[in-house]
Parts: C-alpha cells; sequence; structure tokens
C-alpha cells in the first residue's frame, strides 16, 4: 500500500519495491492517502532511503532559482501594483497579461514588451 | 463525487469563462472545466481560499515556469482570475483521458508496443522539461494524458527549476513508477497471492529489470534524461 511522506531536504522518491498490490489497486481508501501526500493534488510520494543515497551525489547546479524571489527580479504590475514575479506571463494579483503594463520597480517608466531592462534607468528588469 | 461546495460554481462567470464542471481536485483546491467568450475550452486551477496566499512562494512556481515553457505537450498558462473570493490559473485544457482514467475505470490493458511508445513519447516531454531547468516532481498517471496517441503532461504544482535542492533526476523514479503502472496492466493477480516487490512478481527481460531499477535507483543510478532515453529504447524497443 502506498502511503505518504516527505523528506526533511524536500526530495521526493517513489518507492521502488513495491507489486501488484500498489500497481493493480486504486480504491478510495488509497486516493486518500495518496491525495494527503500531494501537493499537488494526486497522488502518492513514497521516500526512499536508498534511492536517496544513490542519487545523493548527482546534483544540478543549472539553476539555483527555487528561493523566494527578490525586488530587483521583479516587477510592478501597471494595474494592481502588485509585484510580478519574474517570468510570469500574467500578474498573479489581478491578472494583467505582463507586456501590456509592466513597470520599471526603480523609475516607474512604462516597459515594452519583453524588456530586459528599463530603457530610461537601465534597471535590470530580469 | 463532486460535493455541493464544487458543483455550485457550475454556470458560474468568471472573468470571460463560464464554469462547466469540475474535472479533478486535490489539496491546492479544485480543477474546472470552462469556456471562455469565443468558445475555447479551459482548465480553471481554483486554490482553496487562503491556499495561495499561504504558499504564494511556492505557488509562483507554477505560473512562472508553465510562463516559460512552450510547447503542445504541456497545458499553456493562459491567465489568472482573482475576483468573488475565486482565486485561480486559467490553463489551456488537454483533450483525453488520463492514463489513470484507463487503467481504473476502462480497464484498459497496454501492449509492449503501447507501452514503448507512450514511455517514449513522455521521457521525451520529460528532456524537454529537462533541458528548459525545470524539474516536474509529480509525473503520474492522473497527470499524463493520452489523445489519439499523443501524449500530454499536466499539472506544475510541484514543478522547481532544478538546482541542488531540485535536482532532475527526482523525475526517474516518478517515470519507474508510471511504467510500472503501464506494464501491469496485463498482470492478473490470482487469489493465493503473496506481497512481492514488481522485480520478483512481473515477467520481464534482464535488460527491462535492470532498466526500471536503475531508474528506481535500486542498481546504479543514471546521470540524465538523455541516458534514460537510449536506456530505455534499448530494453523496451520491440
Amino acid at each position: 500500500m502506498s502511503y505518504s511522506s516527505r523528506s526533511s531536504n524536500g526530495r521526493h522518491y517513489q518507492n521502488g519495491n513495491q507489486g501488484s498490490s500498489h500497481y493493480k489497486k486504486k480504491g478510495l481508501f488509497g486516493n486518500f492517502l495518496n491525495m494527503m501526500g500531494s501537493g499537488s493534488g494526486s497522488q502518492n510520494r513514497n521516500n526512499n532511503n536508498r534511492n536517496q543515497q544513490n542519487y545523493g551525489n548527482q546534483q544540478n547546479n543549472a539553476h539555483a532559482n527555487n528561493q523566494p524571489t527578490n525586488n530587483q527580479s521583479m516587477a510592478v504590475c501597471s494595474n494592481c501594483n502588485a509585484q510580478i514575479p519574474a517570468g510570469s506571463k500574467f500578474c498573479l494579483q489581478c491578472g494583467q497579461k505582463v507586456n501590456q503594463g509592466l513597470c520599471c520597480m526603480n523609475c516607474g517608466e512604462k516597459l515594452p514588451p519583453n524588456a530586459k531592462f528599463c530603457q530610461k534607468c537601465g534597471n535590470k528588469i530580469s | 463525487m463532486w460535493g455541493y461546495k464544487n458543483k455550485k460554481y457550475t454556470g458560474k462567470c468568471f472573468g470571460s469563462y463560464t464554469i462547466e464542471e469540475p474535472i479533478g481536485q486535490g489539496r491546492y483546491g479544485v480543477c474546472f472545466l470552462a469556456k471562455s467568450d469565443n468558445g475555447q475550452l479551459v482548465t480553471i486551477k481554483k486554490f482553496k481560499p487562503g491556499m495561495f496566499k499561504k504558499n504564494s512562494e511556492k505557488n509562483v512556481f507554477e505560473a512562472v515556469i508553465l510562463s516559460k515553457l512552450k510547447d503542445k505537450r504541456v497545458p499553456e498558462f493562459l491567465g489568472v482570475i482573482n475576483e468573488k473570493r475565486f482565486y485561480g490559473f486559467v490553463l489551456e485544457y488537454k483533450q483525453g483521458l488520463t492514463v489513470k482514467e484507463m487503467l481504473f475505470k476502462s480497464n484498459r490493458e497496454f501492449s509492449n508496443e503501447e507501452i514503448f511508445n507512450i514511455g517514449l513519447k513522455l521521457i521525451r516531454i520529460i528532456k524537454y522539461l529537462h533541458e528548459n531547468g525545470v524539474v516536474h516532481r509529480d509525473i503520474r498517471i492522473p497527470n499524463v494524458i493520452i489523445d489519439n496517441e499523443e501524449v500530454y503532461l499536466i499539472d506544475f504544482g510541484l514543478a522547481r527549476w532544478s538546482d541542488n535542492q531540485y535536482p532532475s533526476h527526482l523525475d526517474f523514479s516518478y517515470l519507474g513508477d508510471f511504467l510500472l503502472y503501464l506494464l501491469y496492466s496485463t498482470f492478473h493477480t490470482k487469489k493465493t497471492h503473496k506481497n512481492l516487490p514488481w522485480y520478483e512478481e512481473l515477467s520481464m527481460t534482464v535488460g527491462k529489470k535492470m532498466f526500471l531499477k536503475r531508474l528506481f535507483g535500486i542498481e546504479g543510478t543514471y546521470e540524465n534524461i538523455g541516458e534514460v532515453e537510449r536506456g530505455f529504447v534499448a530494453s523496451f524497443k520491440i
């Protein structure tokens, strides 16, 4: 049976030692347990220590973006003045499409679509 | 299955969208099928009240990552709705059935050829994500949709930029688990059944077994998705 668990460092691995009792059954109880463990709403998240050990030395440094975004990498929505996370196509507060109303955080100048720098003050946008 | 709380939205308008019916739910809230003013079907992922604010730093990843991805195999991020205590993301609706529905509602049995085709298409979607620095972290049967032999990957609620904390190989054990669901579709349990792990229960070639064990990290692990793709083709090709 699957159950939910979560490793302290945020890594999740599927249990690699299950059989038909896991893969052939999806009853109400199984779904309930699965849903409890999923942040996105679907199913199980089994933590396998052996997997963590085997994969432990493989690390990918390509992106180090999983930190709260700072002000410099955000823009301000011209509609509601909420901060928009860098890269988002829409303001997450009011839904305004970003390339229609993006303003520079530094000087408030309206920015053209896909701008990387403010043309007035040179502030980096993303 | 859907409570009053979710059904009460049917027919209601939010922005330029009219809710048709609930189509999925999870800890985040509920997904609705909706129609835009111009007749386009979309999915609206409605967050539970307070859930988006509470987890706002985590939830923005889905919006930012989907804003970056441009591929027909993943849903497009179409907008945000924030009105009348209704907060949600508008996402492209993908037609078809989830693999979970195919297995457990339609009792579908997948042939080796189908498993190869679906598996390879899914691996290529994962390859596209990893090449764009994204790790999905939730590749499971309810999140894979099949429509006319096309494969789509949905639900980026747990997706992150790959880094030390979220290395891209996190997706490999999920891929292994997904493939085992397909392989078990033709396995029929007997009454005198013992609880055995898949590698003792399923009859398969040594190559397939080794491939799956490597995905789970039981044997020597794969370095990257390209290596996974080559291993899959070598062991599963008919």
